[in-house]
């Protein structure tokens, strides 16, 4: 599914950039792809309704400018307009209490009480003391799940076995303050936001001890009912803000827009990983990106464009066009791509590069290492002219760089059909460079 | 009485919006805005693009004649006829789902249900990996007074599976019902392990009859459908329970499931209790999604 809606994007974007001009007709067009694009995603539909109608205002407005890549200019509109629905930059976190106290609410299984502790950790690394205390009375062996993550985190729980939950976070945070504890987390039970006693008893544990910080706790891959629980949680609680579980699976997270514009607070952040360092300050742009499915396209260019030195690429441009690019210049590419981040996530920015393909091709960064090193044992002559690499030099070469013959050889074969492809190239756009050859990747 | 009046209720959440809806747009006769109306509603049940769009054409197709029972038929067509799970002696029950979808209380629930049969039942803790997720199974164990193998000490699921299996083998045991430790699909070495359980099971004690059931959580969106396309490739699944009906979603994920993946939901869970599983009925969920009597 993920394959088919960058496919679908792809082809979206291909016919925009395409567009001589913004007409009425397109942007209806093109709205209607993206509404389908934001649904699959799990975006509430109101949400994505209302996420449409401000980026029509917004292309019919550029309607009128003379653009010359009109095209373009309306992925950015929804991308921009993406970003700021998700809350523009990164949100920041209120620790001016003493102690500082974060309240977790959420729906059963949206993962509040491995978050406290990955909260703790992250705190705890900031030289900070914290206590967790556990609230959930209710699900069986919640308590030992906390204390268990707090022996493995070595940050002390507060509980008092299956007692009042009220009780417990007002007494914890009593015993916090004498003890000049900085950071308090509230772990408490999951609830349904229909269950009003439930409701209730979270109220009063705010009422009683009134947290800097009320987090919801929102499973990323939750589909059109997240409007629902994320509305009523912001009604029952003023939230300040909600972190999105679960991250390091594969859902396009469309529910975090949906949280983002039902409960007015920002997402402060994201659980990303199993483990326990595994939870990130929320990052707009990049779920931007996830949700739209195509690709980091953006960010590709971008960070192409920090590494990449204009006058080099024109110099690098030429030589690709009088078919003289040789193994030092793929040297020197390969060095810049390793500054762009692993291949990994390289490919996955590349449009019409789809997951499938990334899956049985099991990239290795050390690939990367390896062929630099091999490079790296050429004699400069060598590099300028691989003709000059017999079986004796092959020899001496993969002795220096530490990878078997078969690799040099296939290098070289690489490097051969790489320029031969080069010069099909030739013909193509300047600007254009066939990067997967770059990578060793056949 | 009280459990009755329970799933009605839990049904009823997502009966009411979805059979408005159509109801309106008898009322309404179809329109543009109508069919808008509909398509809005049952997007919001997590119904998915693809079969939206399949509803809506026949509403439009059969615009003039009775295009609910046409929908029905649809959704009759999508879900198909309850299966039952049978469950033939000795047998062994792998739980499995992502992270927080609820395998452990459908575990506690499932050994109730197989109980209450008549049936022997032996629990497996072989969640390793979340901290206290034994602990967690051992009090539904003891609350139901089902007989739960596990090993605090040990890191390896199989090894605990192993160890559970002999253990029935030897007191005859009908049904072992394995919890195992959530997992994202994303994660290859965890797909990988599931894959070793299975082969245990397969190698060294082919006298079991293996089923598997996935956990899906019906607040969660299209995800689901990922879950269930990656998990299939590790471990034959056998039948879905779709957990947490009794809050607001409406987990019209079933019928993608069904339809694109062949995945039928045996059971719903409607509740923390050990008694709020139910046997998935397609025409009475079909029947109250439409707002029709049930026949």
């Amino acid at each position: 599914m993920f394959e088919q809606i960058t496919d679908r994007f792809d082809t979206i974007f291909r016919r925009l950039r395409g567009l001589g001009k913004i007409t009425d007709t397109n942007i209806q067009e093109t709205s209607r792809e993206i509404r389908r694009v934001l649904l699959e995603a799990d975006v509430n539909l109101q949400v994505a309704r209302d996420f449409i109608t401000h980026v029509k205002v917004k292309a019919e407005g550029t309607k009128v400018l003379k653009s010359i890549k009109p095209g373009e200019q309306f992925i950015k509109i929804i991308y921009e307009e993406l970003i700021h629905v998700l809350g523009d930059e990164t949100a920041e976190i209120d620790l001016n209490g003493k102690p500082s106290v974060i309240l977790m609410a959420g729906l059963q299984g949206s993962g509040k009480t491995t978050t406290c502790a990955k909260l703790a950790k992250m705190f705890t690394n900031q030289n900070k003391k914290v206590l967790m205390v556990a609230a959930d009375v209710y699900r069986p062996a919640a308590i030992e799940q906390l204390q268990s993550l707090g022996r493995q985190i070595d940050v002390p729980v507060y509980d008092e076995g299956l007692g009042d939950p009220v009780a417990i976070c007002v007494n914890a945070v009593a015993k916090a303050k004498s003890e000049k504890v900085d950071i308090v987390i509230l772990d408490t039970a999951g609830r349904l936001h229909i269950d009003g006693e439930m409701m209730n008893e979270i109220q009063h544990i705010w009422d009683e001890v009134k947290p800097n910080e009320i987090l919801f706790v929102a499973d990323s891959m939750t589909g059109q009912d997240a409007v629902t629980s994320a509305k009523a949680f912001s009604e029952a609680l003023p939230l300040t803000g909600t972190i999105l579980t679960k991250l390091d699976g594969d859902a396009r997270g469309g529910a975090a827009v949906s949280i983002r514009q039902v409960t007015g607070t920002p997402i402060k952040f994201a659980g990303v990983s199993e483990k326990m360092d595994g939870l990130e300050p929320f990052n707009p742009k990049q779920m931007a990106d996830r949700i739209l499915g195509f690709g980091d396209v953006i960010s590709l260019v971008e960070k192409a464009e920090l590494v990449t030195d204009e006058i080099e690429v024109a110099k690098l441009e030429k030589k690709l066009r009088g078919n003289e690019f040789n193994l030092e210049d793929f040297q020197q590419q390969l060095m810049q791509l390793k500054k762009m981040g692993s291949l990994q996530q390289l490919m996955g920015m590349m449009p019409g590069i789809n997951r499938k393909m990334l899956k049985g091709m099991d990239m290795d960064d050390r690939q990367l290492l390896w062929t630099e090193a091999i490079i790296n044992s050429m004699t400069p002559s060598e590099r300028r002219k691989p003709n000059l690499i017999d079986g004796s030099r092959r020899k001496r070469i993969s002795l220096g760089s530490g990878r078997s013959l078969q690799e040099v050889n296939q290098l070289l074969k690489q490097f051969a059909q790489m320029k031969k492809m080069m010069k099909q190239f030739g013909k193509m756009k300047p600007g254009k460079m066939p990067m997967g050859n770059f990578m060793g990747i056949s | 009485m009280a459990f009755i009046g329970k799933l009605f209720n839990a049904l009823r959440r997502s009966r009411d919006r979805v059979s408005n809806a159509f109801q309106q747009i008898v009322k309404e006769k179809v329109s543009l805005q109508s069919l808008e109306q509909l398509e809005e509603t049952l997007l919001a049940s997590d119904l998915g693009l693809s079969t939206v769009d399949d509803i809506l054409d026949i509403v439009k197709k059969h615009s003039k004649e009775n295009f609910i029972n046409e929908v029905a038929d649809y959704m009759q067509q999508s879900l198909g006829h309850e299966k039952e799970l049978e469950i033939k002696s000795p047998s062994v029950m792998l739980v499995v789902g992502v992270n927080g979808t609820g395998k452990t209380t459908t575990v506690a629930k499932l050994a109730k249900y197989y109980k209450d049969q008549g049936k022997s039942v032996l629990l497996v803790a072989a969640d390793t990996y979340r901290a206290a997720a034994i602990a967690q199974l051992h009090q539904w164990s003891k609350r139901l007074n089902v007989r739960m193998v596990c090993n605090e000490k040990s890191q390896d699921p199989t090894s605990v599976l192993f160890d559970g299996l002999k253990s029935a083998k030897s007191e005859n045991i009908d049904l072992v019902i394995v919890d195992t430790a959530g997992r994202l699909h994303t994660y290859k070495n965890l797909m990988n392990e599931l894959e070793k359980m299975v082969r245990v099971i397969r190698d060294r004690f082919p006298e079991f009859n293996l089923c598997s059931i996935m956990t899906i959580d019906a607040n969660l969106g299209q995800n689901s459908l990922h879950q269930v396309r990656e998990f299939a490739k590790s471990v034959h699944l056998d039948g879905a329970v779709l957990t947490k009906m009794d809050g607001t979603a409406r987990g019209g994920i079933v019928f993608a499931l069904k339809n694109e993946l062949d995945l039928p939901v045996l059971f719903i869970g409607i509740g923390e209790e050990l008694n709020d599983l139910n046997e998935f009925a397609a025409d009475e969920y079909i029947n109250s999604l439409l707002g029709l009597k049930n026949a």
